[in-house]
C-alpha cells in the first residue's frame, strides 16, 4: 500500500486526459467506421423525410385558431415531460467510464461537467424554443410578423431554461427534487383536469388577448433569458464543488438508460427507477397488515406498494380524464386511450408479479402455487382498473359524448385489466422476442416490438364488449346493461382461464 | 485438475441404514457444463436427521450438487431422491425443503419485518407467535425491521436471507455457505441454532469452507476433490 506525500501532484488538465483515453480507443478498436457514420446520417434524413413535414404542421400550422385551452395546456405538459426526462436521466452528469475512472481522479470537475451542463441548456433551448413557437404558430394571426416569431422563440426558450435550471438544482437538492417531482406531478393533473373540465363545460376560448403583445412578451423573454443564461454560468462556476455521489448516482442511473436504450430492453429502465425511488425512500415503518392476516398475503403486499407510492395518484387520476379529452375525435383514438389507461392502471402493482418472473426464488421461500399467487395478485389490479374506468369512462359520459350507465361499463372490466396487466408484468422484451428484424441500420430485435403490444392484446379480446360499445353505441343512444353484463362476464372469465391454465404450473417450473 | 473430474470422499461410507431413513440420496450424479464434467458418478446418502458439510476447494461442485438436490438444476446422469421422491419444484416440496442455495430478489417497498411475516403467513404459521423476534434476536438484524432490504450491506443481506429461510417450516435445510460474510459471534449463533434445528429433527446439508464452523454445528465432512488423472 502506498500514500500520497506532500506537495500534491497538479491535477491533469482534462483536455490531455480525455485526449489519452481517446487515443487509447482509436489505438483498440480503430477510427469512426465509416458505414457507422453512413448510417447514422442515413438516419437523419429518413427521420427528416418522414416526420419533418407533419412536425413542421405541428410546430407552425397554416392556420391560426386563436388561444386554446387545449394548446396551452398541450404545450404546458410537453414543457413538464421533458423536465420529467431530465430529472431522470441527470441532468448533470458524465459517461460510466468517466464516473469509473476521472470522477474519482484530481481532475478538475468543472470541465468535466461542462459538456453535460452545455447539452442541456442547448436541448432545453431547442425544446422551449419549439413549444413556443408552436404556441405562436396557433394564437398570432396570419400573416405573422418576425416580431410574433422571435416572442415565441425566445419565450420558450426562456421557460426551457429555467426548467434546466430548476433540473440542476433539483439534482443537489434531493429534497427540492422530490417537491419539483411531486409539483410537476400535480401541476401536470391539474392540466389535464383544467382541459377537460373546459370540455364538461361546452368549451372556452379565451379572448385573443389572453396574452401579452408580442413585443412585451419578446423583451420580458428576452430579460427572462439573459438571467436563466446569468444563473447557469453561476451553476458552471460552482461545478467543482458538487459532491462526488450525486454524479456518481445520477451518471449511473443515465448508464443504465443507455443500456436499456442499447439492449432495447425498457423493463431496465423501471428496474433501474423502482430502485431508485425505493433507496431514497424514508419514513417507512413496519405495517401490521400481513400480521393481521385479514387478506391474503399477496394482496396485502400490493396494498402496501400502492400506499408506498402515493405520487402515483394525481398521475392515475389525471390519465383517467384523458379519455375525456379525446372523446370529440376519432373513435380509434378514444379506444386506444381507454385500452392503454386501463391497462396502465392495473398494471401499478406489476413490479412484484416481474421480481417473481426473472426471480422465482421468492416464491418457492412462500411456498404457494401460481395459482394461488395469481388469485391474491389479481385482487388489488383489479379494484385500482375497475375505479379508473368507471371514472374515465364516467367523465367521458359527463361530457355528454356518451350516453348511459358508461361508468358501470368502465367498472366491470377492472378483472379484465388485471388479468391483461399480470400477462404484461410476467414478460420482458427480451422474453418474449428472439427473433431479429433486417433493417438498412443493422439487426432490429422483435421483443420491443412484441413487448409494446403484450398484454394490450389480452386486453382488447377481454374488454371486446367495451370496445364494441364504444364503436356502436354513440351518444345519444343508451348503452345497454346487458352489454355491461356481458363485459362483466367476460371479465370473470378471464380470471378463471388465468388461474385455470396456472394450475399445472407450480414454483419454479 | 487435470480432467475436471470429482468424487466424494465419504460417499459410500454413509449408506442409508439410518432408522429414518434417507433424507437425501445421491446415486451416480454427474455434471457436465458444456465439454467440462463438473460432477462425475457422485453417491451421497444424508440419513434423516444427520448434518453433512460439502467441503472442497472452489468449483468442485458443492453449489452444484446442492442445486440438483433442491431440484433447481437438471443433473446430466444419475438420481436425486429427497425423502424417497425425486426434488421437484411443486409447493409440496418446498414445504418440506428450505435452502439459501438461491438467493432472492427482494420485493421492493416491503420492509424486512414484512418480508418475514409474507414468509410466514404465506407458510400457513402465526407471524406474531414470537418466532421472528427469535430468530431475528439469533441474528442480530432485529434493529433492521424498518429497513428496506435495497439499503442493507451484503453481510445484512446475508443474515436476512437466513432468517427468511428459518421462519418457515422445514425438514431439510439446504445451506450454500451460510458462515460467508457473517462476524464471529454471528457464526457462533447460526451453528447454536442449526444445532438447535437438529435436535428437534430437522436434517441439514451445507456447503461450507469453515472448518470451525461446520466443526461447532457438528456436521460430518464430505469433501469433493477432482480426481488426479
Amino acid at each position: 500500500m502506498t500514500t500520497t506525500r506532500m506537495p500534491a501532484p497538479t491535477p491533469a488538465a482534462p483536455v490531455d486526459i480525455r485526449r489519452r483515453v481517446r487515443r487509447m480507443r482509436i489505438a483498440a478498436v480503430g477510427r469512426v467506421d465509416p458505414s457507422s457514420v453512413y448510417c447514422v446520417l442515413l438516419a437523419i434524413v429518413m427521420a427528416a423525410v418522414l416526420f419533418g413535414r407533419p412536425l413542421g404542421v405541428v410546430v407552425w400550422p397554416a392556420e391560426a385558431t386563436g388561444p386554446s385551452v387545449p394548446v396551452l395546456v398541450a404545450a404546458a405538459l410537453v414543457l413538464l415531460a421533458f423536465l420529467g426526462v431530465l430529472r431522470r436521466l441527470g441532468p448533470v452528469v458524465v459517461t460510466r467510464a468517466d464516473a469509473t475512472w476521472l470522477l474519482p481522479a484530481p481532475v478538475p470537475r468543472r470541465a468535466l461537467l461542462t459538456p453535460a451542463l452545455l447539452l442541456t441548456a442547448f436541448s432545453a433551448t431547442v425544446v422551449g424554443g419549439l413549444v413556443g413557437l408552436a404556441v405562436a404558430g396557433r394564437v398570432a394571426e396570419r400573416p405573422a410578423t418576425s416580431t410574433v416569431v422571435l416572442a415565441g422563440l425566445a419565450g420558450g426558450a426562456a421557460v426551457g431554461l429555467l426548467l434546466a435550471l430548476l433540473a440542476v438544482r433539483a439534482q443537489n437538492a434531493p429534497r427540492t427534487g422530490r417537491a419539483v417531482d411531486v409539483t410537476a406531478g400535480a401541476v401536470a393533473a391539474a392540466l389535464v383536469a383544467a382541459a377537460v373540465g373546459e370540455r364538461v363545460a361546452g368549451g372556452y376560448a379565451p379572448p385573443r388577448d389572453v396574452l401579452p403583445p408580442a413585443s412585451v412578451t419578446l423583451v420580458v423573454a428576452v430579460v427572462v433569458f439573459l438571467f436563466a443564461v446569468a444563473a447557469l454560468t453561476r451553476v458552471w462556476w460552482r461545478l467543482g464543488s458538487w459532491p462526488t455521489h450525486r454524479i456518481a448516482e445520477a451518471s449511473a442511473a443515465a448508464g443504465s438508460y443507455a443500456d436499456a436504450a442499447y439492449a432495447i430492453e425498457p423493463s431496465f429502465l423501471s428496474e433501474q427507477s423502482s430502485r431508485r425511488y425505493w433507496r431514497t425512500r424514508t419514513g417507512i415503518r413496519t405495517s401490521q397488515l400481513l400480521r393481521g392476516r385479514r387478506l391474503p398475503p399477496l394482496t396485502a403486499q400490493d396494498l402496501l406498494q400502492v400506499r408506498r407510492k402515493p405520487g402515483r395518484l394525481p398521475w392515475l387520476v389525471g390519465t383517467a380524464l384523458a379519455p375525456a379529452v379525446v372523446a370529440d375525435g376519432p373513435v380509434w383514438l378514444l379506444i386506444g386511450v381507454v385500452l392503454v389507461g386501463t391497462l396502465a392502471a392495473a398494471s401499478v402493482t406489476g413490479e412484484a408479479t416481474h421480481t417473481d418472473a426473472s426471480n422465482p426464488a421468492a416464491l418457492r421461500l412462500l411456498g404457494l402455487t401460481y395459482r394461488q399467487v395469481y388469485g391474491q395478485r389479481l385482487v388489488v389490479p383489479a379494484g385500482i382498473a375497475a375505479l379508473w374506468g368507471a371514472l374515465a369512462l364516467g367523465m367521458v359520459q359527463a361530457t355528454g359524448a356518451l350516453s348511459g350507465p358508461w361508468w358501470a361499463l368502465g367498472l366491470a372490466a377492472g378483472p379484465a385489466a388485471a388479468v391483461a396487466a399480470l400477462h404484461r408484468a410476467k414478460a420482458s422484451a427480451s422474453s418474449i422476442g428472439h427473433i431479429f428484424i433486417d433493417t438498412p441500420l443493422g439487426g432490429f430485435p422483435s421483443g420491443l416490438l412484441l413487448w409494446l403490444v403484450n398484454g394490450l392484446d389480452v386486453l382488447a379480446v377481454l374488454m371486446l364488449p367495451a370496445v364494441i360499445a364504444l364503436v356502436s353505441v354513440p351518444a345519444p343512444e343508451q348503452l345497454d346493461g346487458s352489454l355491461v353484463l356481458v363485459q362483466a362476464a367476460l371479465s370473470v372469465a378471464g380470471c378463471l382461464v388465468l388461474l385455470r391454465r396456472s394450475t399445472a404450473h407450480t414454483v419454479g417450473v | 485438475m487435470s480432467d475436471g473430474q470429482v468424487s466424494a470422499t465419504r460417499d459410500r461410507g454413509m449408506s442409508g441404514n439410518a432408522p429414518g431413513g434417507n433424507a437425501v440420496e445421491v446415486t451416480g450424479l454427474t455434471v457436465t457444463y458444456g465439454s467440462t464434467t463438473v460432477l462425475d458418478q457422485v453417491d451421497l446418502q444424508v440419513p434423516t436427521g444427520a448434518v453433512v458439510a460439502l467441503t472442497g476447494e472452489n468449483g468442485v461442485g458443492k453449489s452444484t450438487l446442492l442445486r440438483c438436490v433442491t431440484g433447481l438444476q437438471k443433473p446430466s446422469g444419475g438420481a436425486v431422491a429427497v425423502f424417497g421422491e425425486p426434488p421437484e419444484s411443486g409447493p409440496g416440496f418446498w414445504r418440506r425443503v428450505a435452502t439459501t442455495v438461491e438467493s432472492p430478489t427482494w420485493y421492493h417497498g416491503l420492509t424486512v419485518r414484512e418480508h418475514l411475516d409474507l414468509v410466514r403467513v404465506a407458510n400457513g404459521e402465526d407471524p406474531a407467535d414470537g418466532r421472528i423476534d427469535e430468530v431475528c434476536g439469533l441474528l442480530g438484524i432485529t434493529g433492521l425491521a424498518d429497513s428496506l432490504p435495497i439499503t442493507l450491506s451484503s453481510g445484512q443481506r446475508q443474515r436476512f436471507l437466513l432468517a427468511a429461510t428459518f421462519v418457515r417450516p422445514s425438514r431439510l435445510l439446504v445451506l450454500d455457505e451460510p458462515e460467508q460474510r457473517l462476524d464471529t459471534a454471528a457464526k457462533r449463533a447460526l451453528a447454536a441454532h442449526l444445532r438447535d434445528y437438529l435436535a428437534a429433527g430437522g436434517t441439514l446439508l451445507m456447503a461450507s469452507h469453515d472448518e470451525q464452523f461446520w466443526h461447532d454445528v457438528g456436521a460430518d465432512e464430505v469433501g469433493l476433490h477432482r480426481a488426479e488423472g
